[in-house]
C-alpha cells in the first residue's frame, strides 16, 4: 500500500491555508479592510464573456471582503452574476481583471489551472446544486477522494476520516452505497461530507438546496449554520429569500454589481463576537484530526 | 440546401477530430483489405505470367556428360517441342581483392541468341556474352559486390584461379525457382568451359513438351519415355524434374501465405467495423439532444434516419478517397516485395478492379452495417429522452424508501473493494475510478477488447509460429550435426583425409560419407520423385534422426534404407518393413524400408543407408568424395572460419576440393527464407495491433467526452492535471491488461491454426507447435505502451478541461 503521508503538508508554510505551488505572499486588503485575517478579498473584479453576439460584462468591478467564520448568502436574479462571482472565489473561472485573494493567497497571479485545482482541494469545499458525486464511487469513497487528490491525512487514516464526515451528516449507514441508491437529499449531505473531508476553512455552496425538497433543504442549512458556528467560513449562492434570514450576512448582486450588503449596514454579527475565534477554528470538533 | 442537409454538412466539418477518427477507422479496414486483395490478384496473375513468359522447361534431366547428338535425339523424341542442353557446374568465386568466396552455379549455354527454354531477362548490360565473359543472375549481386564491367575471380578444382569480366546482369525466373536454397547463378558460353577447366560437353537437358504444358501427368509420361530412350542408348539420367508451364513452383506456398494475409485482412475489416460501431454509437449519443430538437420541431423518424445514414455514407466516401489510392499503392508495394523475394516480375502498376470493388463495398457497407443499430436506436428515441440526454440517468430522483438494485457487475465491484478494505487493503480512490470506469460502457468495452485482443492474439501467435518454424528447422539440423562438410572432386581414402584434417587446429574427428542419387518408382516403374540417399557410418552420431516408425540404419543392412516422411506423399501408407522400388545408377532395385524419419524434403526425398553398404555399391570401400568434420566449437562463425581454413589447407596439400562449407550454412539460408514469411505475418499483426490501439484511443476519447462533467468534479475537489491524466491513462492500461489476458488465451488456438497453415504451405505437413515467452513479453510491453499512448491524448484533453467548460457542458 501507499506510504504514509504527512498530513497537512502545507501547514508548515501557512498555518491556516494550504497553497501548494502558489505564491504564498500574504496580500493585505486593498482597501485596508479585512487585512491578513480576511478569508476572501476581492478587488475590482471584472469578468467579461465574449461570444459571436458580442461582449458581455458579467461582473463590473466587484470589491468584497469576507471575514473568517462568516456565513454569507449571495442572492440575485438569474443572470445577475452570482454564480460567476462564486466561480471567481473558487478558482473555477478567472477574472478578466482585478484581484482575488483567498486566505491570503492571490489565486490567479502566476498560477496554473492545475495548481489551482490542488489548492482548491486543500482549501475549499464546494457544494453544487446537483451534488456532483461521482456515480461510480460509494458515498464513503466519494468522501475519501478529495483527501487522495490533496494528499491530506495519512493514507490509512482517510477511510476513518471520511466515515467521520459521513457520521457528521448522518449518512454512516449509507457509506457503502453508490449515489444512485440514495435520495437526492442524502446525496447532497454526502456532497457536504466530501466538501468537509480535507477540513477546508472555506465552504462554498452554489444553490445547495435548489434541487431539494423543503425538509432536506432545512437539514442542509442547519448543517451550514452548525459549521459556521464552529468557525468555517460559508458562502452560499441562493435564489431562496427564506434562506437569507439564516445567514449572518446577505449580499445582493444585480447586473454584475453588489447592490446590497448587510455587513455594510452594520447589522450583522461580526465573527469576532462568536464563541469560536478564527484562530480557534482549527481545533473545532468537526475538524479534529488524529495526530 | 435544406437545413437538415446543412446540419449533416456541419456535423461532418465542425468536429474535424471526430470526423477524422471515424474516417480513419473506416480507412484502415479499406486500406488493409485493398492491399491484400490487390496483392493477391497481382501476384496470382503476374507470378504465373512472369514464370511462363520465360518458357520454363517442363522436363529437366540431370545426366552424365552428353553431346550434340544426344541433344538431337532428345529433340526428335515424340511430344518434345523444344530441347536445349546446358553444362551446369559450380565454382567458387570472389571479387578480386576480397577474401570471401561464394559458390556460383555456372550454366554454360550453347547459344544465348537462340535460347528458347528458361529464357533470361536482361537487367543491365549485355545479355549475350561472348567467349570468356560472364553474365550474373541479379540475385548473385547480394553475395558479390560487383558491377557490369567488373571482374570475378574463379577458383578451379586444381587450385588455380581465372578471371572473367561481368558483361551483364540478367534475371532467371525459371532456374531454381522452386528452391529457396539455390546458389546464385552465372552464365557463360560453351567455349568458355575449357578456360575454366571443364569438359566441352553437356550434363543437363531442358525440354518443353508439345500439347498441354500444364498437365503434370502428361509431362511425367513424356519424361519417362524420354528417360527410357536415353538409358537404352547408354545415357545415365541422374535426376529428373518435371514442371508445368504456367504454375510457379512456389505458387502453392505464396498462395497459402496470401490466404493467411487475406484472412487477417478480413479480420482487420471486422476490427475496424467494431471501431466504427463504437465511434458512431458515441456520436449518436452526443447528438441525442440534436435529435430531440429535430423531432420537437416536426422532424420524423425517417428523416432523422436518412440524415445520419447520409452522414455515415459521407464518412465512407471520405475514407475511400484516402484508402483506395493508398491501398492500390500498398498492394503493388507488397506484390513487388513478394515478387522480389520469389524472383519473378510484375506486369506493372495497375488498378485491380476486384480489389477496388471490394474496397468500395467495404468502405460503404461496413460502416453502414456497423452504424445501423446506433442510427436506428437514435432515430427512434423519444423527444423527452433525447432532450433530457444522459443527465437524467445520473441525477436520479430516487427516494430512500424506493429499493433500487445495482447491476450485478457493479455490485461485485463495490463488494470486492469492501472485502479488500475490510482486510486493510485500501485501493486509492483515483484508481478505483479508473477500474470502475473501465466497465461502465460494457458494449463499448467489449468492442475495444475485441480489437485489442485479436491484435494481441495474432501478434503472439506470429511469434510462436516463428519459433515453431525455427524449432522445426532446428530439428532438421539434427541431420546436419557436422560442423564442416568438405566435398572433393576425387575420392580419397578415409584415413588419409582424417590424418590431414587433424593437422588443422580445432578439428576433433572426421567421417567419410557416401552418396547415392536415384529415383523413387511407382509399381509400374514410373518415376515418382528423386531420391537422395546419404550413406553415413551406421554408428555416426552426426545424424540424430527423429524416428516416426521402425528403426535407424545398421551396419549390416543390405538394400535397406531409412526414408523421410516425405515419401508418404507418394506412398501414404509407407511404414517400416515395406519394400520400395528405386532406381539407382540406372538400375531398378527393390529396397526394404527399415524406418521412417521426420524431415522436410527439398528437391527429392531423403533417405539414409549405411556407409558400409553404399560404399560397396559405389566401389569406394574405405574411400569417399564427401567428408563430415566435427570441431571443438560449434558456433556458425567458428564453422565458417574452419571451413575456410580446411578448404585452403587441403588445396595447399594438393587435394581437389570442390566445396567446403559450414554445417549449418544451408539451414541458415532456410531460416532466412522462413523469416521472410514471418515478416509478412508480423506486418499484419502490427496492423491489427494499430487498429486495436486506434480503437482504444477512440474509446478513451469517447469516454473522456462523456465524462467531462465527472472530470470537472474531480478538478473541483482537488485533482490536478497529473491526477486527471493518471485516472484516464490507468483506465486505458486496465483495458490493455484485460486484453492481454484474453489475448494470451486466444493466442493458443491462433498459434495452432497459423502454424498448421504455414507449415502445410511450406513443408507440406503439419509440424509440432512450440510456444515462446518472447511474443507474450513483447506484446505485454507493447500493449502497455499502446494503451498508455492511446490514452495520452484523451487524458491531456481531459486535463485541459476547465471546470467552467464542464459546467457549460452541463
Amino acid at each position: 500500500m501507499r506510504s504514509r503521508l504527512t498530513k497537512r503538508k502545507a501547514d508548515s508554510v501557512s498555518p491556516a491555508f494550504h497553497s501548494p505551488g502558489l505564491s504564498l505572499t500574504p496580500h493585505p486588503s486593498p482597501e485596508g479592510t479585512g487585512g491578513f485575517g480576511a478569508m476572501i478579498n476581492m478587488h475590482g473584479v471584472v469578468k467579461t464573456f465574449k461570444n459571436a453576439a458580442g461582449e458581455f460584462i458579467v461582473l463590473k468591478g466587484i470589491d468584497l471582503t469576507v471575514e473568517r467564520g462568516e456565513f454569507v448568502s449571495i442572492v440575485g436574479k438569474s443572470g445577475s452574476g452570482k454564480s460567476t462571482l462564486l466561480n471567481m472565489i473558487t478558482g473555477i473561472d478567472h477574472p478578466t481583471s482585478g484581484k482575488v485573494v483567498i486566505g491570503g493567497t492571490d489565486i490567479y497571479t502566476g498560477v496554473t489551472e492545475s495548481q489551482r485545482s490542488k489548492w482548491r482541494g486543500r482549501n475549499l469545499g464546494i457544494v453544487f446544486q446537483f451534488f456532483q458525486l461521482l456515480p461510480m464511487l460509494t458515498l464513503l469513497e466519494n468522501a475519501m477522494l478529495p483527501m487522495d487528490y490533496a494528499e491530506m491525512y495519512d493514507f490509512d487514516e482517510r477511510p476513518a476520516r471520511a466515515m467521520e464526515m459521513l457520521k457528521l451528516v448522518g449518512l454512516e449507514k449509507f457509506a457503502n452505497k453508490l449515489p444512485v441508491l440514495v435520495s437526492t437529499g442524502q446525496q447532497q449531505l454526502a456532497a457536504i461530507a466530501r466538501a468537509l473531508a480535507c477540513d477546508p476553512p472555506l465552504l462554498v455552496a452554489d444553490e445547495p438546496t435548489g434541487n431539494l425538497d423543503t425538509k432536506s433543504a432545512s437539514i442542509i442549512i442547519d448543517l451550514f449554520e452548525e459549521l459556521s458556528r464552529r468557525g468555517k467560513t460559508v458562502l452560499m449562492v441562493t435564489h431562496d429569500p427564506s434562506l437569507t434570514s439564516r445567514t449572518t450576512r446577505n449580499i445582493t448582486i444585480a447586473d454584475g454589481l453588489i447592490v446590497g450588503d448587510s455587513a455594510k449596514d452594520a447589522v450583522s454579527v461580526r465573527p469576532s463576537q462568536r464563541s469560536l475565534s478564527p484562530a480557534g477554528q482549527r481545533q473545532s470538533k468537526i475538524v479534529n484530526r488524529k495526530s | 440546401m435544406k437545413p437538415r442537409w446543412r446540419k449533416v454538412l456541419h456535423d461532418l466539418l465542425d468536429n474535424k477530430a471526430r470526423t477524422l477518427l471515424v474516417v480513419f477507422s473506416i480507412a484502415v479496414g479499406v486500406f488493409s483489405i485493398g492491399v491484400i486483395a490487390g496483392a493477391y490478384q497481382i501476384i496470382s496473375q503476374d507470378m504465373s505470367a512472369s514464370y511462363s513468359s520465360n518458357i520454363p522447361a517442363n522436363i529437366e534431366l540431370r545426366m552424365t556428360n552428353f553431346d550434340e547428338d544426344v541433344l538431337d535425339s532428345i529433340h526428335n523424341q515424340p511430344n518434345v517441342k523444344d530441347a536445349e542442353a546446358r553444362r551446369v557446374f559450380n565454382l567458387r568465386v570472389r571479387v578480386p581483392g576480397t577474401e570471401k568466396w561464394t559458390t556460383l552455379d555456372m550454366t554454360a549455354f550453347e547459344s544465348f541468341e537462340d535460347n528458347k527454354i528458361n529464357l533470361l531477362t536482361p537487367v543491365e548490360g549485355s545479355a549475350n556474352p561472348t567467349k570468356r565473359e560472364i553474365l550474373l543472375e541479379q540475385n548473385a549481386l547480394e553475395e558479390l559486390d560487383v558491377r557490369v564491367g567488373g571482374l570475378l575471380e574463379f577458383q578451379l578444382p586444381d587450385g588455380s584461379t581465372k578471371t572473367l569480366p561481368v558483361t551483364g546482369i540478367v534475371q532467371d525466373t525459371a532456374s531454381g525457382a522452386g528452391d529457396f536454397l539455390a546458389s546464385p547463378f552465372g552464365y557463360i558460353t560453351m567455349d568458355t568451359l575449357q578456360y575454366l577447366g571443364q569438359p566441352d560437353s553437356f550434363n543437363r537437358a531442358l525440354v518443353t513438351v508439345t500439347g498441354d504444358g500444364d498437365d503434370i501427368v502428361y509431362i511425367r509420361e513424356v519424361g519417362a519415355q524420354l528417360k527410357d530412350k536415353l538409358e537404352k542408348n547408354g545415357q545415365i539420367v541422374i535426376r529428373s524434374r518435371f514442371s508445368t508451364t504456367h504454375t510457379h513452383p512456389l505458387a502453392d506456398t505464396v498462395n497459402a501465405i496470401l490466404g493467411i494475409l487475406m484472412a487477417l485482412g478480413i479480420l482487420i475489416v471486422f476490427l475496424s467495423s467494431s471501431l466504427i460501431a463504437n465511434t458512431l454509437s458515441a456520436l449518436l449519443n452526443q447528438h441525442l439532444r440534436h435529435i430531440g430538437v429535430i423531432k420537437l420541431v416536426g422532424g420524423q423518424r425517417n428523416q432523422v434516419f436518412r440524415m445520419y445514414i447520409t452522414l455515415i455514407m459521407a464518412f465512407g466516401v471520405l475514407a475511400l478517397l484516402i484508402a483506395v489510392p493508398l491501398g492500390g499503392q500498398g498492394a503493388y508495394g507488397l506484390a513487388l516485395f513478394i515478387s522480389g523475394e520469389m524472383n519473378f516480375n510484375l506486369l506493372g502498376y495497375r488498378i485491380v478492379p476486384m480489389a477496388l470493388l471490394i474496397q468500395v463495398l467495404v468502405g460503404l457497407f461496413v460502416p453502414l452495417i456497423a452504424g445501423l443499430a446506433p442510427v436506428v436506436n437514435g432515430s427512434r428515441i423519444t423527444v423527452l429522452r433525447a432532450l433530457s440526454g444522459g443527465l437524467a440517468d445520473d441525477e436520479n430522483q430516487a427516494s430512500p424508501e424506493e429499493e433500487k438494485r445495482l447491476p450485478w457487475f457493479d455490485w461485485i465491484q463495490v463488494k470486492a473493494t469492501r472485502v479488500l478494505a475490510a482486510r486493510g487493503i485500501h485501493i486509492p480512490r483515483p484508481f478505483v475510478i479508473s477500474l470502475r470506469n473501465t466497465f461502465r460502457r460494457k458494449s463499448r468495452l467489449a468492442l475495444t477488447l475485441f480489437t485489442l485482443t485479436m491484435g494481441g492474439a495474432i501478434f503472439i501467435a506470429v511469434f510462436n509460429v516463428r519459433v515453431t518454424l525455427h524449432d522445426y528447422i532446428g530439428q532438421i539440423g539434427k541431420y546436419f550435426v557436422a560442423d564442416v562438410s568438405i566435398d572433393f572432386d576425387k575420392a580419397y581414402r578415409l584415413k588419409e583425409i582424417e590424418q590431414v584434417a587433424m593437422n588443422v587446429d580445432g578439428v576433433e574427428r572426421v567421417e567419410g560419407w557416401q552418396f547415392l542419387s536415384g529415383e523413387l518408382l511407382d509399381e509400374n516403374g514410373g518415376v515418382m520423385e528423386n531420391l537422395n540417399v546419404f550413406g553415413p557410418p551406421a554408428d555416426s552420431d552426426l545424424v540424430e534422426p527423429i524416428i516416426l516408425d521402425g528403426r535407424w540404419i545398421r551396419a549390416d543392412d543390405v538394400r535397406k534404407l531409412a526414408i523421410s516422411e516425405g515419401a508418404r506423399e507418394y506412398f501414404p501408407d509407407l511404414n517400416a518393413g515395406d519394400m520400395v522400388n528405386i532406381k539407382i545408377e540406372g538400375r531398378e532395385e527393390v529396397w526394404e524400408v527399415v524406418g521412417v524419419f521426420q524431415f522436410v524434403d527439398r528437391e527429392g526425398v531423403l533417405a539414409y543407408a549405411p556407409y558400409e553398404y553404399v560404399s560397396q555399391m559405389n566401389n569406394l570401400a574405405n574411400r569417399s568424395f564427401s567428408f563430415r568434420l566435427v570441431t571443438v566449437d560449434h558456433s556458425r562463425e567458428y564453422q565458417n572460419a574452419k571451413a575456410e581454413e580446411l578448404d585452403k589447407f587441403f588445396r595447399e596439400q594438393g587435394y581437389k576440393v570442390r566445396v567446403a562449407e559450414a554445417g549449418r550454412a544451408s539451414l541458415d539460408t532456410a531460416v532466412e527464407s522462413l523469416d521472410t514469411l514471418v515478416v509478412f505475418l508480423l506486418i499484419m499483426a502490427i496492423l491489427t495491433a494499430i487498429v486495436g490501439s486506434m480503437g482504444l484511443t477512440g474509446t478513451m476519447g469517447m469516454n473522456v467526452l462523456e465524462r467531462t462533467r465527472e472530470i470537472g468534479i474531480m478538478r473541483a475537489i482537488g485533482a490536478d492535471d497529473r491526477a486527471v491524466m493518471r485516472t484516464v491513462i490507468a483506465e486505458g492500461v486496465v483495458i490493455g491488461l484485460i486484453s492481454f489476458v484474453l489475448a494470451v488465451a486466444l493466442s493458443i488456438p491462433f498459434t495452432y491454426l497459423l502454424s498448421t497453415i504455414v507449415s502445410l504451405a511450406v513443408f507440406q505437413s503439419a509440424i509440432p507447435v512450440v510456444f515462446t515467452y518472447a511474443g507474450y513479453a513483447i506484446w505485454l510491453g507493447l500493449v502497455l505502451l499502446l494503451s498508455t499512448v492511446a490514452s495520452i491524448v484523451p487524458a491531456r484533453n481531459a486535463a485541459r478541461l476547465t471546470i467552467r467548460e464542464v459546467l457549460a457542458y452541463e
